[in-house]
């Protein structure tokens, strides 16, 4: 039972430091740091800010992410890069054989929050606001890709004004880090998954009929199971075309090979 | 210089190591290049900067840099005449025991060199080679040495291995290598500059019949960045991109005169396989181009006897077979 909490900058760090202090997180927490430098191998590490020791102190372990995904930059961080494993094992001869159970990520989300967020698909997630467009991307419709709703949301208590419009439980966290005035709670709108399930599996419909590939083709079958006869078949038509096409690329290029071979004259 | 040096030789006048950098209007890439110097300048290390020609503030930044960081000296070139020629200037300078290369938008992780060197001086062969981790954009891709055992002196001829698969002389990534100059002839490691591209394909192949020992080690990480703008000419439109030919002209040079038959079909394969490949991204090049392409490449395949391409063939995807022997029988001049 861990709760992770991933962080790209300082800012971030100390909020969720204060959070932290607040006890609005179970033990243990580990924080993750991602350096998303252009070149982070050459920029300053978040152990090398001066401030960075009290902000680590809140926490019971911090690991920096470049290191886990090595050689990857967080920024290009892919879900697909989670397939090899080499994250799951990492992670936990860093951390520890232990089952994430809260996963906390910056608000509007960056490669590692999306990414981690796959990584731990049952934790529930907790959103990180530090701004106004945070918070719009934590109760809007941009966050539906990420998480369905998040379990709750710490927000620094620096724009009182923010706290009307707050749809989930709410950490807040004062100016100097400390612990805030208890948040409002409740989600307000209607819940908007079974749609948000539909409209994905159309997408993903869609994404198949693409020249480029096969895995794309046994995605769409799952996403047709949920969704259709009439989807069947226009995935099938896309393949066929693919297939079609590609036989006329392959015909075309040994044409024009015959033909560029027929007129070299070696002199 | 000829011949390798003795370590007497080495050891009473010269440092640990020197680092080939060729430059040219590198200015935007030279803040990161100077970073990765500071945190990769193990005692004894000298950066040789070679400005070839740079028309941006690139011999500024360059003058600054060896001002202020004793251990970078700065050096031009009177017109710029391509990495190749940049190079040879610099290795006329050099003076330390090992030599290694870095590329001006490339990096190294802090550590990198240090455990470089540390490999070269444990082992004592005459190349260590390493990985390295391909950047396009943020994206970062580890590319491995074709190698398996790792830290482990192995003879150089076998890194040339048989046609098919990959094989460490066809990883021809000069800056993932250290070379000892107390055994390898500085003279294998001066660069053809008549070749504006592939100049590091035969260099490999000379180093690999010419050298005694190398070996493969892990190493904390080069990054070798491959995006618009980086300068690399495998994404060039221009004509310097077929210099690949003449380069493996060098190439079937050094495998024929080797008199080793493997040696042999491995050059082939490697013309074979390059052939099909810029055959098959022709369309970066105009009509012209396109044509002596195709000419240039069926001169370069009609070298190889019939046996061997036949021997080859069968390594190569079989949809490069018709392509491969069309441009053989032309090169024989075979209807």
């Amino acid at each position: 039972m861990t709760s992770v909490i991933v962080v790209t900058d300082m800012q971030a760090a100390e909020l969720a430091a204060g959070a932290v202090r607040s006890g609005a997180y179970q033990r243990p927490v580990v924080l993750l740091t991602a350096g998303c430098a252009d070149v982070p191998e050459l920029a300053d590490r978040f152990d090398q800010d001066p401030a960075f020791a009290e902000v680590a102190a809140a926490f019971d372990q911090v690991v920096d992410l470049n290191q886990l995904i090595w050689p990857q930059h967080p920024l290009a961080w892919r879900e697909t890069d989670l397939r090899d494993g080499v994250f799951a094992e990492r992670f936990a001869a860093a951390v520890g054989p232990t089952d994430v159970d809260e996963l906390t990520i910056e608000a509007p989300p960056s490669a590692p929050g999306r990414v981690l967020r796959a990584a731990f698909p049952t934790a529930d997630v907790t959103v990180l606001v530090r701004s106004r467009d945070g918070l719009a991307w934590a109760s809007a419709g941009g966050r539906r890709a990420v998480v369905d709703a998040p379990r709750r949301i710490v927000v620094a208590d620096t724009s009182p004004d923010v706290l009307p419009h707050l749809r989930a439980p709410a950490v807040l966290v004062g100016p100097a880090g400390g612990a805030g005035a208890p948040g409002s709670a409740e989600a307000l709108l209607w819940d908007p998954r079974p749609l948000v399930a539909l409209g994905g599996a159309l997408r993903l419909a869609a994404r198949s009929v693409r020249p480029s590939g096969r895995a794309s083709r046994g995605r769409a079958r799952a996403a047709v199971r949920k969704s259709g006869r009439a989807v069947v078949d226009a995935t099938l038509r896309g393949v066929r075309a693919d297939r079609a096409r590609a036989a006329v690329r392959r015909r075309r290029e040994r044409a024009w090979q015959r033909r560029a071979v027929r007129r070299i004259d070696i002199g | 210089m000829t011949g390798p040096r003795t370590e007497g030789e080495v050891t009473a006048v010269s440092g640990r190591l020197d680092v080939i950098v060729p430059v040219r209007d590198a200015e935007r890439h030279l803040d990161a290049c100077l970073q990765t110097i500071r945190a990769n300048a193990p005692d004894g290390t000298r950066f040789l900067m070679v400005d070839d020609g740079s028309t941006d503030r690139t011999p500024w930044i360059l003058e600054d840099a060896a001002r202020t960081m004793p251990y970078v000296v700065h050096l031009r070139t009177d017109h710029a005449g391509g990495a190749a020629r940049a190079r040879n200037t610099a290795l006329d300078l050099v003076d330390a025991r090992y030599l290694t290369f870095l590329d001006a938008d490339d990096w190294w992780a802090p550590g990198h060199v240090a455990s470089m060197l540390a490999s070269a001086e444990a082992l004592r062969v005459d190349v260590v080679r390493t990985d390295h981790v391909r950047v396009d954009g943020l994206r970062r891709t580890p590319e491995r040495a074709p190698w398996d055992e790792r830290g482990v002196a192995v003879p150089a001829a076998d890194g040339i291995g048989d046609a098919g698969g990959k094989a460490l002389v066809d990883y021809p990534y000069l800056w993932a290598g250290v070379y000892d100059l107390t055994s390898v002839d500085p003279a294998l490691l001066r660069f053809d500059e008549s070749l504006r591209t592939a100049s590091d394909r035969p260099w490999f192949w000379r180093l690999h019949l010419r050298t005694r020992t190398f070996a493969v080690v892990d190493s904390p990480g080069y990054f070798y960045r491959r995006s618009d703008g980086s300068g690399s000419l495998t994404q060039s439109r221009d004509e310097r991109l077929l210099d690949f030919l003449p380069a493996y002209h060098r190439v079937l040079d050094l495998a024929f005169a080797s008199g080793v038959a493997s040696h042999e079909r491995r050059a082939v394969f490697g013309a074979c396989r390059i052939v099909a490949f810029h055959v098959k991204k022709r369309a970066r090049l105009g009509p012209d181009l396109q044509a002596r392409l195709m000419a240039d490449a069926a001169a370069l395949l009609a070298r190889a006897d019939a046996d061997t391409l036949e021997a080859v063939l069968p390594t190569l995807p079989p949809d490069q077979h018709s392509l491969l022997r069309g441009l053989y029988r032309a090169g024989r001049g075979v209807s």
